[in-house]
């Protein structure tokens, strides 16, 4: 065998046991978290890997939306003011996105702990003294400043905020602040729990999603006991919402096994039929169960349905002045 | 009349392996190679394109039906359509029908038969060679642009491992089956290109689309039923296109299918050679 062609058989596979060997690592531990695909938000690396629910949204996508423009008048934003003046933060302008979560550690109808991290352009300057106005006072933390609030009237105490990054903003429970900064230097973030990396693949590049663990819903005690009696074994439940002019939205439940999911499609096309049998006293509710799709296919189930502006306008109808009382 | 001596003649493997050495170089460095870069390195550079239009843009992969298209989808689909449907047939087609024509019309092919080794292996180590040549260049090609796609649309290097080392190991088989096939055809008749590209850009195709057993009759078939990549379920053009293609038999069907038709082409192939005369022009 002539060098050049021993050299270009060497050369081959090479690239062939690199590539399979990194495939094969991939399958079995997974990415870490420096290795996180570009599609997916970068905000993950500050996620717990056991994290209950994780939710995410393009707040530009969102906010440019068609549907969005139809509705601002509907929905006065006075949530985005009260939150600009705490933070010096405008999520119209400032904000690309936000992945939130919530700690998968809380029991017992405990408060569980979140936290949002935020991706966007930031005054730091200017909102690191908005903060200090508001009472705070700067704690430094593995190489991070985090301003804790000073614990007013309506701030609790354990509130903080920090720059996780050039473009990250970390605004939620001190105690998770000071998690997430460690998680990123050690890189054992969401990423590396492979089920939760599933779900969030599945539902990544819509305009907004979530995906949440049901044992951790129900471990927080926030579903009456009875209700979860009636509910085939779910084990997680995931929601992702694109937007345009029409609001898309599909709700995904994983069961314990097939038969679980038999039942629970069993149960939402009894909710559905007694929805739609509804039409005649109530149009809406009608309209809404007859734009229900369900779905899915062994343990999975899927809901899907799309929300006109005119099917919005139903549900939430808009608010007309009153008319001026006539005196005689 | 002449009797081959036991001792002289050398055993099959050991003459395949030698004839397979021989033709490894002879093959990576033709001329024909040049137009085999060219063929695989099309899908690198088209994926490499697809990520920087993708990553530029921000966009991220086109929705269907309201679904966002993962790098998993856009993978299988480079894979059916330009691997599987073109590359695989194409390189069958090129160097199946060449491994003894080349060395007919080089008039070199008197060196061989005059070695004490069996015409059959000098057939079978020329097949290897061509195997080897192929897989050398078309799997790592398929590698690259498994890296390039699938982490696009969110999709996952680990989770899509188990389907790429299928579609490696369906590749070689189509490589093998083709190979043998177009091998069997350039040794018995007498325009084998002409013949197998008929066959592959004719024949396949068109029976496929059509209802009934015809479709049978091609390598596509059987092939199509190692796909481990679903087919988009969409109403898209594409979608349709190979939707068409949804019908297909089981996959131990289709091994033991291409494993009898192989042994069978490479059987009549090699004893073709070993009977032959071949008469090169003065």
């Amino acid at each position: 065998m002539l060098h050049r062609t021993r050299y270009f058989v060497i050369a081959s596979l090479l690239v062939l046991v690199v590539g399979l060997g990194t495939g094969l690592v991939a399958y079995y531990v997974g990415f870490p978290g420096g290795a996180l695909p570009n599609d997916l938000p970068v905000q993950l690396t500050f996620v717990p890997s056991d994290a209950a629910v994780v939710a995410y949204a393009d707040v530009h996508q969102l906010m440019a939306s068609d549907l969005r423009q139809q509705l601002r008048e509907r929905f006065p934003a006075s949530g985005q003011r009260e939150f600009a003046a705490h933070t010096g933060i405008d999520i119209e302008r400032d904000v690309d996105s936000v992945v939130g979560f919530l700690s998968g550690s809380a029991t017992d109808r405990q408060v569980p702990q979140g936290l949002a991290v935020i991706r966007g352009r930031f005054d730091r300057q200017r909102i690191e003294a908005l903060l200090n106005e508001h009472g705070g006072h700067e704690e430094p933390y593995s190489h991070t400043t985090i301003i804790v609030a000073g614990g007013g009237a309506d701030v609790p105490e354990s509130f903080g905020a920090a720059f996780l990054g050039e473009d990250v903003f970390g605004i939620g429970h001190v105690d998770q602040l000071r998690a997430a900064i460690d998680r990123k230097a050690a890189g054992d973030g969401a990423t590396t729990n492979r089920e939760l990396m599933q779900r969030i693949r599945g539902v990544n590049g819509r305009s907004a999603w979530v995906v949440g663990r049901f044992d951790a819903l129900v471990a927080s005690g926030h579903l009456p006991a009875r209700t979860l009696a009636d509910i085939p074994a779910i084990t997680w439940l995931s929601g992702s919402l694109r937007i345009d002019s029409t609001l898309h939205l599909t709700v995904q439940a994983d069961t314990r096994d097939e038969q679980a999911a038999n039942d629970l499609r069993g149960l939402v096309t009894g909710v559905l039929a007694v929805g739609k049998l509804q039409r005649a006293a109530n149009p809406t509710l009608g309209d809404l169960a007859k734009s229900i799709v369900l779905g899915g296919s062994g343990a999975t189930v899927t809901l899907s349905f799309d929300a006109s502006p005119r099917l919005l306008e139903s549900i939430h109808p808009p608010r007309t002045p009153e008319a001026p009382v006539q005196t005689p | 009349m002449t009797t081959q001596n036991p001792r002289t003649t050398t055993r099959l493997t050991t003459a395949t392996m030698r004839i397979f050495d021989l033709s490894l170089g002879q093959m990576l460095w033709s001329r024909r190679s040049v137009f085999l870069a060219i063929v695989v390195a099309g899908p690198v550079l088209l994926a490499a394109g697809i990520r920087v239009v993708v990553t530029i843009s921000g966009r991220g992969l086109p929705m269907i039906n309201g679904s966002p298209v993962t790098g998993g989808a856009v993978f299988g689909l480079l894979v059916w359509l330009l691997y599987i449907r073109f590359i695989v047939p194409v390189l069958g087609v090129f160097y199946g029908t060449s491994l003894i024509a080349d060395e007919v019309d080089d008039k070199t092919i008197t060196y061989l038969f005059t070695r004490p080794i069996s015409r059959a292996a000098v057939f079978l180590g020329k097949f290897v060679a061509y195997l080897t040549c192929t897989a050398l260049l078309i799997l790592p090609s398929i590698v690259l642009v498994y890296f390039i796609v699938v982490p696009l649309g969110g999709g996952s290097i680990g989770a899509g491992f188990p389907s790429l080392v299928a579609d490696l190991g369906m590749l070689i088989v189509g490589l093998i089956a083709y190979g043998a096939l177009f091998g069997l055809v350039g040794t018995r008749l007498r325009r084998p290109l002409v013949v197998g590209l008929i066959f592959i850009f004719g024949w396949e195709p068109g029976v496929l689309l059509f209802p009934g057993y015809l479709k049978q009759a091609t390598i596509a078939y059987y092939l199509q039923a190692l796909v481990p990549q679903a087919m988009p379920a969409d109403e898209s053009v594409v979608g349709g296109i190979l939707q068409v293609f949804n019908e297909v038999p089981s996959v131990w069907a289709s091994l033991a299918t291409l494993a009898v038709l192989t042994a069978a082409a490479l059987i009549l192939a090699a004893r073709a050679v070993q009977n032959r005369e071949f008469v090169l022009d003065q």
